[in-house]
């Protein structure tokens, strides 16, 4: 029986890695699409490499790990093994080395991540194509654009919700705020992820590189309909952006009723 | 093909005893949510548990709704007409047709102005008694009422009247239920013609009514029971699991009533006003935006709304005459009316038969588009302060308060604020001195008024009566709030003229009163009442508060913060 329980362990490392194996295909079925998202920002791919080095790390350790324990219940096991029992009361150079090496590592992913943290969360960029301030409240997304004079709180502001749109290789930077209690603004394309904080106002920065729609959603249980507070992001190009925002601008400025209103008011009745 | 299951049935029966019984005063707000329960003629046990158990656990108290016993005039001799179907002879006696349901002699219909309708017989009643005898089928009524009857003679009919029941029928007839939104033919397939004369689009009632799923192709079902239902209720009573969660309650369809839309005081929102909200959402209220939901599936369920408010619209009309006393429609006559077919100009011939009640909810909204606000033109000027834009002079710089533009514009502003204080417009009293919506704070939502007008009889019975509704979904009351108008929080939208036409003609179902508007060419008089052009002067007033120093917020904390990240 000991034989046995000792392939059952030594499944989770060969099926724990071959997930890993068939996620990371594009095309595999069922798991279609459950490795990254695609990335289109300028620093993803440094997010992306961070934690393709941490999982390498992580992976190698954790296919030894269980590797040696399931050869220890095969080769130990009560039942075939006749040899007796050795005590022994530790080792000072092993006791060294298990400690050193993951000091080290640790170290050395700490140095290694230290440019990355710096640029998503210290570097504020000075240079932003666009300014947002972003509100999370239960259950949606909230958005407000500077207007025609960059400033925030006056007439001029811009209100949208739901599908944030931004202009395509700028610097966007966020003014991430919360209007009820903690959300976590989450943008998987981008690689951005920060908590909005009732009372706080987080500056949250990243550059799209790609014209298209993807998703944002929020990231933290806020809520009996966290699973609805879902939005979009829009990245357009620049010129299409600034018709945009003059577009919603006007809109919101209506002071009569719309054309389709209108063509709405001519239309018989159904 | 589910239609009203028993629980169902018998919720209906339980919650319509409550209104009939004597000890609870008929007033038409308690008959107002009893419609929470009525309205859900088929409600899935998961959404309603509440309503289940209150079922059961008052299954004990369900008593006879009523049981009048009416003075039957008989003609001076008898009926000619015969053969094998005495209703024939009936009809021509009594004018009224008995049906056989389940054995009982049930009252299928009777004709206006006849002996039958003029004693007071309804359609639904079941005959119990005549003259002092029993009767306990329908052959036992027909004898009583053609070879026993004593012609010249009235005779004592004691019938038994479940006008819940009743009403839950007409309703199945006419709207099918919330779940399947059509209603059922004799032979019980279903039947959309009824629904589609009265305008109604099938295709978009099919495709957000019922159970959620998706069919291959992508396309999604079940959308308001997906989007909607947690908090505006399987019936749209706006009483959902979530409902109570919730400040301000979400709307409840059925009272026909809509804040938030383009048309005069009380009429209907146009199908572009419920598109609006749908979409932007209700800032400031649990309302969020489905910007992101498909056009078509946004279409949809306004199209389901519509009916389900057409539905409950209905249904408390139903009520508020079985509840007077009066007669309830037949079938026939609730479902008549129709089609309501616009003419070259898009108006629709108001039903005029006070019988056909659906034609005449669906008129309401029908002609909703003909009763749209288009405000007056605001001055150029006026278009550009509305959209922030202050009087500049030629180097771009801010024009200075001596300058003659700045000057129009602070003028407008001083405007504005004296009508906000004035007699005419008196917005003060309830948004307050300092516009903070503190003026006053002592009005209450439909709970308290429904509250207030609750009479039980024994007065001591009061709390148990509330706790029973209650447990049936009625919600505890809620103060309502005048609108903070620094915070720069518009419900029903920030545009100007969103809030031109809510000063314009108020908010429906709520405190907010439509401003006095002067009639054309009269003399000015700030008394009685402003001219259109003031109102924008007033918009322009309320648009500036958000950014007066004194409604800014401090906003140290984010300087610090920026101060140390640069
Ligand atoms: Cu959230």
């Amino acid at each position: 029986m000991g034989k046995f329980w000792s392939f059952v362990f030594f499944l989770v490392p060969v099926l724990g890695v071959g997930l890993f194996v068939v996620a990371m295909n594009f095309h595999s079925l069922p798991l279609l699409n459950h490795w990254f998202p695609e990335d289109v920002s300028a620093s993803g791919h440094v997010i992306d490499q961070l934690f393709m080095t941490i999982l390498v790390l992580t992976g190698v350790v954790f296919v030894a790990t269980e590797v040696c324990l399931a050869f220890f219940l095969w080769r130990y096991d009560a039942k075939a093994n006749r040899d007796p029992v050795r005590y022994m009361h530790g080792s000072h150079t092993l006791e060294v080395v298990w400690t050193v090496l993951p000091a080290a590592t640790l170290f050395f992913i700490a140095i290694y991540q230290m440019n990355a943290w710096a640029d998503a969360k210290i570097r504020q960029p000075k240079d932003a194509g666009v300014i947002v301030e972003v509100r999370g409240r239960q259950f949606e997304w909230r958005f407000r654009y500077p207007g025609p004079d960059g400033k925030f709180n006056t007439p001029d502001d811009i209100h949208w919700d739901t599908d944030l749109h931004v202009p395509v290789d700028e610097e966007v930077l966020v003014h991430l705020k919360s209007e009820d209690v903690l959300h976590s603004f989450f943008l998987p394309n981008m690689r951005v992820k920060q908590d909005a904080v009732p009372g706080m106002m987080i500056p949250v920065w990243f550059r799209p590189t790609k014209i298209g729609s993807w998703d944002l959603v929020c990231a933290e249980l806020c809520g009996w309909g966290h699973y609805k507070m879902r939005g979009r992001i829009t990245v357009q190009s620049r010129a299409d952006f600034d018709a945009w925002l003059v577009e919603i601008a006007n809109k919101q400025h209506a002071t009569q009723a719309d054309a389709t209103a209108t063509a709405d008011a001519a239309k018989p009745a159904k | 093909m589910r239609l009203s299951g028993m629980d169902g049935k018998n919720l209906n029966r339980t919650m319509t005893t409550h209104i009939f019984n004597s000890r609870v005063a008929l007033t038409l707000a308690g008959l107002v949510l009893a419609l929470g329960i009525l309205g859900c003629a088929a409600p899935p046990p998961k959404f309603r548990p509440n309503l289940v158990q209150a079922k059961t656990a008052g299954a004990e108290k369900v008593t006879l709704a009523s049981t009048p016993e009416v003075d039957l005039p008989t003609p001076d001799k008898a009926p000619v007409a015969g053969g094998k179907d005495p209703n024939a002879a009936l009809e021509q006696a009594y004018g009224m047709k008995l049906s056989d349901d389940a054995g009982k002699a049930v009252i299928e219909s009777v004709v206006a102005d006849k002996p039958a309708a003029s004693a007071g017989l309804m359609w639904g009643d079941v005959i119990t008694s005549i003259n002092g005898s029993s009767i306990s089928d329908r052959p036992a009524a027909v004898k009583a009422l053609l070879e026993q009857a004593t012609w010249g003679k009235p005779m004592k009919v004691k019938v038994d009247r479940q006008q819940g029941q009743q009403i839950a029928n007409l309703l199945l007839a006419v709207f099918g239920t919330p779940d399947h939104p059509e209603r059922v033919s004799a032979d019980g397939s279903p039947d959309p013609t009824l629904l589609k004369s009265f305008g109604f689009d099938i295709d978009k009632l099919q495709v957000s009514a019922g159970r959620v799923y998706s069919e291959q192709s992508g396309r999604q079902h079940g959308l308001y029971r997906l989007h909607c239902a947690h908090c505006h209720g399987i019936s749209g009573d706006g009483a959902g699991p979530t409902a109570a969660f919730l400040n301000p309650y979400p709307r409840d369809y059925r009272q026909g009533k809509f804040k938030f839309k383009s048309t005069l005081g009380a009429e209907k929102p146009t199908h572009a006003d419920l598109m609006r909200i749908l979409t932007d959402g209700v800032p400031g209220t649990a309302m969020p935006s489905f910007r992101i939901l498909p056009e078509n599936e946004r279409e949809a369920l306004v199209e389901y709304v519509e009916y389900l408010s057409v539905r409950g619209e209905t249904e408390i009309k139903l009520i508020d005459r079985a509840a007077r006393g009066e007669t309830i429609p037949t079938p026939a006559e609730l479902a008549g009316g129709g089609p309501l077919v616009p003419d070259a100009e898009g108006n629709v011939t108001e039903p005029q038969d006070e019988n056909n009640i659906v034609a005449g909810v669906v008129y309401t909204w029908r002609m909703a588009d003909k009763k749209i606000v288009a405000p007056v033109a605001p001055s150029e000027e006026m278009t550009k302060w509305l959209a922030g834009e202050m009087p500049k002079n030629a180097d771009g710089s801010p024009a200075s308060a001596d300058s003659p533009a700045e000057k129009r514009r602070l003028a407008s502003l001083a405007r504005g604020q004296a009508m906000f204080y004035g007699t005419a417009a008196n917005c003060f009293s309830c948004h307050g001195d300092s516009q903070l919506g503190d003026g006053q704070t002592t009005d209450y939502d439909f709970w308290f008024q429904w509250r207030k007008s609750l009479d039980t009889k024994p007065a001591a019975d009061r709390d148990k009566v509330i706790a029973e509704f209650e447990a049936l979904g009625a919600l505890p009351p809620r103060n309502i709030k005048p609108r903070d108008l620094r915070a720069g929080v518009y419900r029903g939208g920030r545009r100007p003229l969103d809030i031109y036409r809510r000063i314009f003609s108020g908010i429906n179902g709520t405190p907010m009163p439509a401003i006095s508007v002067l009639p054309a060419g009269a003399a000015p008089d700030p008394k009685k009442g402003v001219t259109t052009q003031e109102i924008w002067d007033l918009v322009h007033f309320v648009k500036s508060l958000p950014y007066q120093p004194l409604s800014q917020p401090p906003e140290q904390l984010e300087a610090l913060r920026e101060h140390q990240i640069q």
